[in-house]
């Protein structure tokens, strides 16, 4: 009898002992915080002057509680640098940019945060870099193209967590850095035009096949985005940003629902600059800030609505934080069905008025000539010049993945004004547009375009036909 | 005695022996590979996907109308839809859609302490002066019941046109003016006389009715827009009636305007605000984003000597607010309320900010701002959340508090206007459990599954039938193979689905497919999925024929149109061959045989296919015509786009004959109305032949 107590209660306590370590496996680096840390703010020049946030030398990936800062673990003591970590939605994984060794090309990596076992995701032999989760299995990161035939520098690839079904999905002369997935499950961006000549860097956004890319956030001229954005449970989307100088950087929020015209500048009576901003699970910001120029960054907490720093949680005086995530579980945000379909060679291009303006710009009278056709210009070449209808409109049906824009002429073949910002269709992508340099905030108006009525205008016009799969009739 | 007894356990032990082993059986074979693999192979056909879960009673359980099913798995809701406060704050009267009742609400006790049987799909209720009576519009019984609020029952029912719906007293409480929903007509009744004095032609399917604020006017939206042909700027008529002439005085069109579903005046009369939809039907159905597909805000209309009409949108760049249905403001005038069907929510609005905006801009600058999706944030003051499918809504007489019906939720929200808070839910009593179908409901009418909210499958499905619009779906190339949006109501037994009968299954029909071309959206989770599928085959009936049919009964001329229909030879005594004959494509019981045929209507816009033959309950009630909607009427079927004799042999019909024929198909109803009539009855069992 007694015997059979013991087993009885032996079994009960090792059911215990399971379930107590269960739980705590999976709940041990819920609330914790991953930061990036480096001896030096060393960067990288890109193309064209861009700023590259990542490819810091001796970067360390470090996980500490934010109620005892003091005891962080480093977490990547494998690599000689690693930086840009993105946490998966269930709070499990990790996923970031990595160098084995000094001399090794940067590539993504996977950890798995309960037990910090790492396996490689990417063997490019160009780097890799700002990984991001995509819901389900997929991930997006940006990957250098220097050596490419199109003038690229980063551009965007999606792939699958194991390592297989890489595809590029950004193909416009820019810098692309992916930055966060919205919960709407579009990918937000970072991007820069650096080719015939640099531009500010701006938001864009895309879907997780690239398509439908299109502005979502652009800032005072000369002001550069620092950093990845970070939205909380809210639709407030948080990232650090620079003023025309250069010299300070301070936290920023937009709303998601209006990108472009609800921007507040959170820090802009502190002193001090601000390298990153994550949204805490308790309301609160967690923020990289140094005091001056020349001083390292540290981690803080930021009270919202106070708009004040508040508590130094980390930081040593030989290391700067550059980067600050939370580990919890998020909601996961939504898959998005694909159009792609890589079958196909071409995508469709509609624009219901070439000449309408809509509210900003109806002043500038360059822009309110009737135009009657433009020329649609490739990286180093014209791709054909295309007559419009009527009522303003033209239908394109544009090899795939292949950068142009739109170049308004006047009467006698002289441009007007300057060319739209880089397009790219993908296979079997459809998209219209309202108007040139159209506000951003105009819904089309109900009408059928004359130019839908006729059969679109093959982009290169010297090609015929192109030889590609036939869509089906849905 | 005791033998019965023996009988009625052995019946028990049956039943329990069945639910025990039915389930032990379908799970044993459900594991045993062979079976599994059919079982694998007949879902992924059914929903054209791989990964459906292999449930049985998705399908063979909640997709079944039977009696039993029905008893056992559905429930009987109330689905408060409109409302009316009394004067002293202390009463709601609430239309309770589905459970066919006038409910008495206590505010104070928050609980419901009458109910009145009323007639079938009440719509909307009003109350007399002395708040004595209320008129209730009974949709789907083309009648008003008049309810004595002291002693809480019926005790007269008016008729009215066909679908009454907005219910409006004259000033002097002498006269009721009903909307017609499906007559889009206005039945003017005499209490004193308590019939039918005049019927005013109104829009295309009216719904809302108001009185400015002298009581003079009487203005009534509409929800569908005009027949006009796709290509041209859709439009719904706001129609006035003068209560002193008693007569139609001005027809308003609202371009670029859908759904135009309710009214509000503000106090001083001097602006009228309709909420509305912007559909963009006429614009390739390329994206979602930006507004392509639908937008959603209200209508202003000046109430002045060449008064304007403004559009603002209540949307925003990056989430929209779908299904604007319900508006009111508040006595001071300074807030007014939108409910949004699709969203759970109510925009706040700031009334003084829009009279500004109006006032200080152009008539070109407002003409952009119909189509701005930011311009909401110089008058939206707050978006409040709700229950599921907020519809009618009504204010207290001080303006205090905002009362909103929460349609699929059987509750009223109780919003403070001041704080802009929800205070309290009224729950109205209807059963605790959400069934499949119930629960496909929601999903039907709520927008969260399509990219930002921007409309929900109600946007163009309106009470789960069709908006009337044609739209390019832009599948191959733009500007080709349009299509007109088809009805969902009792299609359960009528696949394949689309024009082109691609679908065989609403499975696939509103899955995968649906999200990459459509919603753009995440699909639908397997659960909603199942849940819309059993909605829309076992819950959603189309309404009684009470315009063309009332009795299930044929009338003489409809009676000789169904010999035409049916007949084998022509006017010269030749045979028809069977393929040309109405009957053979269109057989009862749901008129269609199920199959594609060519009936010698493809465009030069479409690309080659062959067209389902669609069914005809109902068929009265949903135009335009043809797959591509270009038949305003079932006459210009045949009269425009029937030269050859392809879509059944009608060319030697005279006039006559040619109405008679339309008399009948719109005396065609659901095979439950009309399978009444025995004769039919037969005729359905043999096959129609």
């Amino acid at each position: 009898m007694k015997t059979r107590k013991f087993h009885l209660l032996y079994l009960i306590a090792t059911a215990c002992l399971m379930v107590v370590f269960t739980v705590s496996c999976s709940k041990s680096t819920e609330g914790r915080l991953i930061i990036t840390q480096a001896p030096e703010t060393d960067i990288v020049q890109g193309k064209g002057g861009s700023i590259l946030p990542s490819y810091v030398h001796q970067a360390q990936i470090v996980m500490l509680n934010p109620r005892k800062p003091a005891a962080a673990k480093i977490l990547t003591k494998d690599f000689y640098s690693a930086c840009s970590p993105d946490v998966s939605w269930d709070g499990r994984h990790m996923l970031f940019a990595a160098q084995q060794k000094e001399h090794d090309t940067w590539q993504i990596w996977e950890m798995d945060l309960r037990n910090q076992k790492y396996h490689r995701i990417t063997s490019f032999t160009d780097n890799c870099i700002d990984p991001v989760y995509l819901p389900i299995g997929r991930f997006v990161f940006s990957r250098d193209l220097t050596g490419d035939t199109l003038k690229a520098d980063h551009s965007l690839f999606v792939g699958n967590l194991d390592g297989t079904g890489m595809m590029r999905i950004t193909f416009q002369p820019h810098l692309d850095l992916a930055a966060t997935v919205m919960k709407d499950g579009r990918i937000l961006a970072i991007t820069q035009q650096l080719f015939p000549a640099g531009s500010d860097q701006i938001y864009m956004t895309m879907r997780p096949d690239g398509t439908k890319c299109d502005l979502f956030y652009k800032g005072d001229k000369g002001s550069s985005l620092i950093g990845r954005g970070r939205d909380n449970q809210d639709g407030i989307i948080f990232f650090t940003e620079t003023d025309s100088t250069g010299r300070k950087a301070d936290v920023v929020s937009i709303s998601y629902n209006r990108p472009l015209e609800s921007r507040v500048n959170l820090t802009g009576s502190i002193s001090g600059s601000f390298k990153a901003v994550f949204p805490s699970s308790a309301g609160k910001l967690f923020v990289c800030y140094n005091e001056a120029p020349g001083k390292p960054f540290a981690l803080y907490e930021f009270d919202l609505s106070e708009k004040r720093l508040g508590k130094r949680l980390y930081g040593k005086d030989d290391v700067t934080v550059i980067d600050v995530i939370q580990v919890s579980e998020y909601e996961r945000p939504k898959k998005l069905p694909t159009e792609v379909d890589m079958g196909v060679k071409t995508g469709q291009i509609m624009c219901q008025d070439i000449n309408f303006t809509g509210l900003g710009l109806a002043s500038e009278a360059s822009l309110l000539r009737k135009v009657e056709r433009f020329e649609v210009l490739g990286v180093d070449t014209s791709y054909g010049i295309v007559h419009v209808e009527e009522d303003g409109s033209f239908y394109l049906k544009v090899l795939a993945d292949m950068p142009f824009r739109i170049q308004k002429l006047d009467e006698n073949g002289k441009a007007i004004g300057e060319p739209c910002a880089w397009l790219y269709i993908r296979p079997n992508e459809r998209r219209g547009c309202i108007g040139c340099h159209e506000d951003r905030n105009l819904a089309p108006d109900n009408v059928v375009p004359l130019a839908v009525k006729k059969d679109p205008v093959l982009i290169p016009t010297h090609i015929a036909v192109t030889d590609e799969k036939e869509v089906e009739l849905e | 005695m005791k033998k019965k007894l023996n009988w009625n356990n052995m019946k028990k032990r049956l039943i329990i022996l069945l639910i025990i082993v039915v389930p032990i059986v379908v799970a044993v074979l459900i594991v045993y590979p062979p079976f599994h693999r059919w079982a694998r192979m007949h879902v992924n056909i059914k929903t054209a996907v791989e990964d459906h879960p292999l449930n049985c009673a998705s399908c063979h359980l909640y997709l079944h109308k039977t009696k039993l099913n029905t008893k056992i798995l559905n429930t009987e809701y109330l689905s408060p839809f409109n409302l009316v406060a009394s004067q002293d704050g202390q009463k709601l009267f609430v239309v309770a859609e589905e459970g066919n009742l006038l409910l008495v609400v206590d505010i104070g006790k928050e609980k419901v302490i009458k109910k009145v049987k009323v007639g079938n799909q009440p719509h909307s209720v009003v109350l007399n002066n002395d708040e004595t009576l209320a008129y209730v519009s009974n949709q789907w019984s083309d009648n008003v019941s008049v309810i004595d609020l002291n002693r809480f029952e019926v005790i007269d029912t008016l008729s009215t046109g066909n679908g009454p719906a907005g219910i409006a007293l004259s000033k002097n409480g002498e006269h009721l003016y009903v909307v017609n929903s499906y007559g889009s007509d206005i039945s003017l009744i005499d209490l004193s006389m308590r019939e039918e004095i005049r019927r005013f032609t109104a829009g295309n399917n009216p719904t809302g009715i108001a009185a400015n604020p002298a009581g003079n006017l009487f203005y009534v939206t509409s929800r569908r827009t005009q027949g006009l042909p796709y290509d041209d700027t859709v439009s719904c008529e706001l129609t006035v009636a003068d209560d002193r002439v008693q007569r139609i005085v001005e027809r308003k069109d609202i371009k670029s305007a859908y759904m135009m579903e309710n009214i509000a005046f503000t106090p001083s009369g001097d602006l009228l605000f309709m909420p509305m939809i912007r559909p963009k039907n006429n614009v390739p159905t390329v994206q979602v984003d930006r507004g392509w597909m639908m937008t959603n805000g209200f209508a202003v209309v000046e109430q002045k000597p060449n008064g304007r009409t403004i559009q603002l949108l209540v949307d925003e760049y990056n989430e929209y607010f779908a299904d604007p249905f319900d508006m009111v403001i508040t006595p001071d005038g300074k807030k007014g309320f939108i409910s949004h069907s699709g969203v759970n929510a109510i925009t706040v609005l700031d009334i003084e900010a829009i009279r500004k905006l109006i006032s200080e801009s152009s008539d070109e600058l407002l003409q952009t701002y119909a189509n701005h999706l930011g311009i909401s944030s110089r008058y939206v003051l707050k978006r409040i959340l709700t229950g599921a499918n907020p519809k009618g809504m009504t204010l207290s007489a001080d303006g205090r508090k905002l009362y909103v019906a929460e349609h699929l939720e059987d509750r009223i929200a109780v919003i403070n206007t001041e704080s802009l808070e929800t205070e309290k839910t009224i729950d109205l009593g209807g059963p605790g459990r959400i069934t499949v179908a119930r629960q496909g409901r929601r999903v039907l009418n709520n927008a969260s599954g399509t990219f930002q909210n921007q409309y929900a499958c109600y946007t163009c499905h309106p009470d789960v039938h069709e908006d009337g619009l044609v739209y390019n779906m832009a599948s191959i190339d733009m500007g080709r193979n349009l299509a007109n949006t088809q009805s969902l109501r009792d299609i359960g037994d009528t696949p394949p689905y689309k024009w082109n009968g691609k679908n065989q299954t609403i499975y696939k029909q509103d899955g995968m497919r649906f999200s990459t071309v459509l919603t753009r959206n995440e699909p639908f989770a397997y659960d909603d999925l199942d849940a819309l599928v059993a909605y829309i085959i076992t819950d959603n009936p189309n309404p009684p024929n009470l315009l063309y049919n009332p009795t299930g009964k044929l009338n003489a001329m409809q009676l000789r149109g169904k010999a035409l229909f049916e007949r084998t030879h022509d006017m010269y005594g030749k045979e028809i061959p069977e393929i040309n004959r109405c009957v053979t494509c269109h057989p009862p019981p749901y008129f269609t045989n199920l199959e594609p045929a060519d009936v010698g209507t493809l465009a030069a816009t479409d690309d080659s296919m062959l067209f389902d033959t669609p069914h005809l309950s109902n068929i009265y009630a949903s135009a335009p015509y043809l797959h591509d909607g270009r038949a305003k009427t079932l006459e210009e079927i045949w009269t425009l786009y029937a030269p050859d004799d392809k879509h059944g042999a009608v060319n030697d019909f005279t006039k006559i004959q040619l109405n008679e024929l339309i008399e009948y198909l719109k005396a065609l109803s659901s095979p439950e109305f009309h399978m009444k009539d025995e004769d039919q009855v037969m005729h359905a069992e043999m096959g129609g032949h």
